[in-house]
């Protein structure tokens, strides 16, 4: 079984601290996508900007959360994974519950990634509420040399599903924060106007 | 199970490339449900309590979903699968025993004797149609949903699509559109195979939060407990206060209400000082059990071998005892024959969960109670263990029992329906799994069958809340033999404007038999064609979708130690353990099926306790380099770490054991030193 320790842990908000920064509105996302797209990675990246690139299954992780600033309001994000259970296509539907944001991840190298959007995309669809707010993400795109699916491909798939779409590196972080964000301002936006679906 | 799309998850080589990296786990489990999730669930404990080289688990079922008998369904999955099982009756009934010992024709839930009724398409009859299109092609509203529904192959529907007139009066609009949308917004139905009752204080929340489960899952408390008393629905008071004010009962009752649960709270503070807490409730159960000698209760227990001579012993009015019996007991298996003990402890937690998290003793999954095996099996998930939905075994491997070693065989492994052949210590499922040609196991369980109706209907019953329980004694509708329950959802399960009421019952006939007179006299099946007595069917809500059917559930054999056999009984290769997969309790709350997991847990972990804490994922962090960010990745190593008590007191006064991290947060128990290293 995996190593599941990335190496030492140094920061760590504490209870004060949070007391100190309480947040006006939490946003469940979730993570979807085949093995191996760099899903945990994508989280680490964006709430402990580091890259971990011998991780091998995810075990141990749960969620990871962050809080950014839209608008002067705290908005934590609480980004959960998936546990490894996508392996098998064995994601429980309680996973999806409550979630307002959907990430859905492919890796630009392998092909076969992007053939199985349509299937998580269902599935984010049929077990998320629904008004969830799905992003498209092709993980990895520092390996521009290994490029299967490009970037106009990716597009227009996001385009006819009505997805937001993102091309980012987990290892670089580049996007990374973006995709994250501009999906929690959209999220923000749309409770604002509509307060009953608000996150809970 | 997939709703409405038929998506092939398995489009590849389907020979290898499914196969599973690993061919050894420490444990497999073959099945979602409650039982078997529970078990692996805690089984993250084993994997982290040992060294972490190669404990595992593989956890399996063949269906595509979670949890078998305690799955919960979406209206048109339900729908599918119950014209599926009247469809296949027969076809079943013929099978022929296969020569593998592993049967997977009857592991999805199986239902019989189903009837199932959708309320018919009202035709309006249109007499004079200047301002009436008969073609389906406009665009107005209605015509919408009637596509969409004919998408969702409801047939039924279909067929009658062709006959509606649509007229453009916004009355009839609006009922047409009231009548077909069912199916439309079947999604977002919630519907339980077998519902079932939590108690705030009960031992299934407290494992939620001593495991820390509870992050995962999202409760609501029940607005209201009924009982079905003189003719009547009657509130069960919540507090002395709602007693007294109660005008059902003569002031004479009242007192002796009064003083009968005073007396159950003495007994309880008497032998269960602990039992507050709420905390590994189990153990002090245990423990308490072992305390309790001599003393009043002793005596009363002597005194008393069944609860009801207790209960009679209080010389109270008929009414009074059926409203300590059904409305504060709530074991409504042979309820006049459970023991003094069982009573006292039932009637206790009953009151010890009162005005926990709201005005009922109880607690109810937001998402349905299918929810429950899926918070364990990501429990399991999180900690390493491998999850494979709709895969199954084919075989059970063993050695032959060998003559001069005592006879016993020995479990090696199992092969898979893809065939790759995987080996375990242990393997463990349910007798539904089992080829009953190949393992006699059958004198061990005991099956129940269990009547269920399950009505959509668009009001609540009138005179009660929202989200509400009702107890209806033996005798009281149309003879009812056995206690029914009913639990009304309204605003939770289901869509706006719909109401989903569950009707259970042990079964004595049918579902049909069984329960038609009690749903028919709370609902009403058709609202226009009783214009006769309009004063009746204005207040009944109107069926829009109903289905009787039974189930069985196998319970395993009361016995005086544990609950569940295993190899000891000679009847089972070695390292194989059979557990029942039934999700409603034959005692309160889950207290049969945790005591069977634990069985099991401590058979295959000696000497380890089972409600021991999971570490907590949110202390536990694996972090690198230094940040600034002020962030978390809420991650769990290994490590066997045990949370400070503040941490779970921290997230029990929370106000629901809800997705309790929403709020709860890191606590102060830094165990990042240890990973120092």
């Amino acid at each position: 079984m995996a190593c599941n320790c990335y190496g030492k842990n140094t920061e760590e908000p504490t209870f004060s601290d949070r007391k100190a920064n309480p947040y006006s509105h939490l946003f469940k996302y979730i993570m979807v996508g085949d093995s191996a797209v760099g899903k945990s990675n994508l989280l680490l990246q964006f709430v402990d900007k580091r890259f971990s690139p011998n991780s091998d299954f995810t075990i141990g992780v749960e969620f990871g959360s962050r809080s950014i600033n839209i608008d002067n309001n705290q908005v934590k994000l609480q980004i959960w994974d998936t546990a490894g259970q996508e392996k098998f296509r064995s994601i429980t539907r309680a996973y999806y519950r409550g979630a307002v944001g959907a990430l859905i991840v492919y890796d630009i190298t392998r092909r076969e990634t992007f053939e199985g959007l349509a299937n998580w995309l269902t599935d984010c669809r049929k077990y998320s509420s629904t008004d969830v707010t799905i992003v498209l993400v092709g993980n990895k795109c520092d390996l521009e040399a290994s490029r299967q699916v490009s970037y106009a491909e990716a597009s227009s798939f996001a385009n006819e599903h009505g997805l937001l779409f993102f091309e980012t590196s987990a290892k670089t972080g580049s996007n990374v924060d973006e995709a994250f964000e501009q999906t929690a301002k959209i999220i923000f936006e749309r409770t604002k106007n509509n307060p009953q679906d608000n996150a809970e | 199970m997939e709703d409405d799309s038929d998506y092939n998850p398995r489009i590849q080589d389907p020979t290898r490339l499914n196969w599973l990296d690993k061919d050894n786990y420490d444990v497999i489990v073959l099945g979602t449900g409650f039982v078997e999730s529970l078990i692996a669930g805690y089984f993250v404990y084993l994997y982290l309590s040992l060294s972490r080289a190669g404990k595992n688990v593989l956890h399996l079922d063949k269906n595509d979903y979670y949890g078998g008998y305690a799955s919960s369904f979406t209206l048109n999955q339900l729908d599918k699968l119950l014209t599926k099982a009247n469809e296949e009756k027969k076809e079943e009934e013929d099978l022929v025993a296969t020569v593998h010992n592993i049967n997977n024709d009857t592991v999805a839930p199986q239902f019989k004797n189903i009837k199932v009724y959708k309320k018919e398409k009202k035709q309006v009859v249109v007499v004079t149609p200047p301002t009436t299109t008969t073609t389906t092609t406009t665009t107005t509203q209605d015509n919408d949903i009637e596509k969409k529904e004919g998408e969702e192959d409801v047939k039924q529907q279909e067929e009658t699509k062709q006959e509606v007139v649509v007229e453009e009066k916004p009355k009839q609009e609006e009922q047409l559109e009231e009548e077909e949308d069912i199916f439309k917004k079947g999604r977002q139905y919630i519907i339980d195979i077998t519902p079932s009752l939590i108690y705030s204080r009960g031992p299934l929340v407290s494992l939620l939060i001593s495991s820390m489960t509870s992050k995962y899952l999202d409760f609501k408390c029940p607005e209201q407990n009924y009982l079905f008393l003189k003719d009547a629905i009657q509130k069960i008071p919540s507090t002395k206060g709602s007693i007294f004010k109660d005008s059902i009962f003569s002031l004479k009752d009242k007192r002796s209400i009064m003083k009968f649960i005073d007396s159950i709270k003495s007994i309880r503070e008497e032998n269960e000082p602990k039992q507050e807490e709420g905390e590994s409730q189990q153990q002090q159960d245990d423990e308490s059990k072992e305390k309790k000698t001599g003393g009043e209760y002793e005596e009363l227990k002597r005194k008393y071998g069944k609860f009801i001579e207790y209960i009679d012993s209080f010389a109270l009015s008929q009414h009074v005892k059926l409203f300590i019996l059904y409305g504060l007991s709530l074991i409504h298996q042979d309820i006049e024959n459970i023991t003094f003990e069982q009573g006292i402890q039932s009637v206790g937690l009953y009151i010890s969960s009162l005005l926990v998290y709201g005005p009922t003793p109880f607690l109810v999954p937001f998402y349905g109670y299918g929810e429950i095996p899926q918070a364990f099996c990501r429990l399991c998930a999180v900690f390493g263990g491998t999850y494979v939905l709709d895969r199954s075994a084919k075989d059970i491997l063993f050695t032959e029992p060998n003559d001069s070693n005592n006879q016993t065989s020995k479990y090696r492994g199992i092969t898979c329906t893809e065939g790759q052949t995987i080996t375990s210590t242990h393997f463990i499922t349910t007798p539904r799994y089992l080829n009953p040609s190949s393992f006699s196991i059958s004198n061990q369980f005991i099956t129940k069958t269990y009547s269920r109706a399950i009505c959509i209907v668009d009001k609540i019953i009138e005179g009660t809340e929202s989200y509400s329980f009702l107890t209806i004694p033996p005798g009281s509708i149309g003879g009812n033999k056995q206690t029914i329950n009913m639990n009304q959802m309204d605003k939770l399960c289901v869509p706006m404007e719909k109401t989903l009421i569950h009707f259970t019952t042990l079964a004595t006939g049918t579902a049909e038999e069984d329960l038609k007179s009690v749903v028919e006299h709370f609902l009403q099946y058709d609202s226009t064609a009783t214009t006769t007595d309009s004063k009746d069917s204005k207040k009944k809500p109107t069926i829009l979708w109903s289905a009787y059917f039974n189930i069985d559930l196998d319970y395993v054999k009361e016995s005086d130690s544990g609950s569940t056999f295993d190899n000891t009984t000679g009847l089972l290769p070695e390292g194989m353990i059979i557990c029942s997969d039934a999700p409603i309790s034959s005692t309160i709350d889950y207290q049969s099926q945790i005591s069977q997991a634990k069985f099991i847990f401590e058979k295959i972990c000696p000497g380890q306790t089972f409600l021991e804490r999971v570490p907590d994922a949110e202390d536990i962090i694996w972090g690198g380099e230094d940040t600034t960010t002020s962030t978390t990745t809420t991650t769990t190593t290994a490590n066997e770490t045990e949370p400070t008590t503040t941490a779970t007191t921290t997230n029990e006064n929370e106000t629901t054991p809800t997705a309790a991290t929403t709020t709860t947060t890191n606590n102060e128990n830094p165990t990042t030193e240890e990973h120092q290293s």
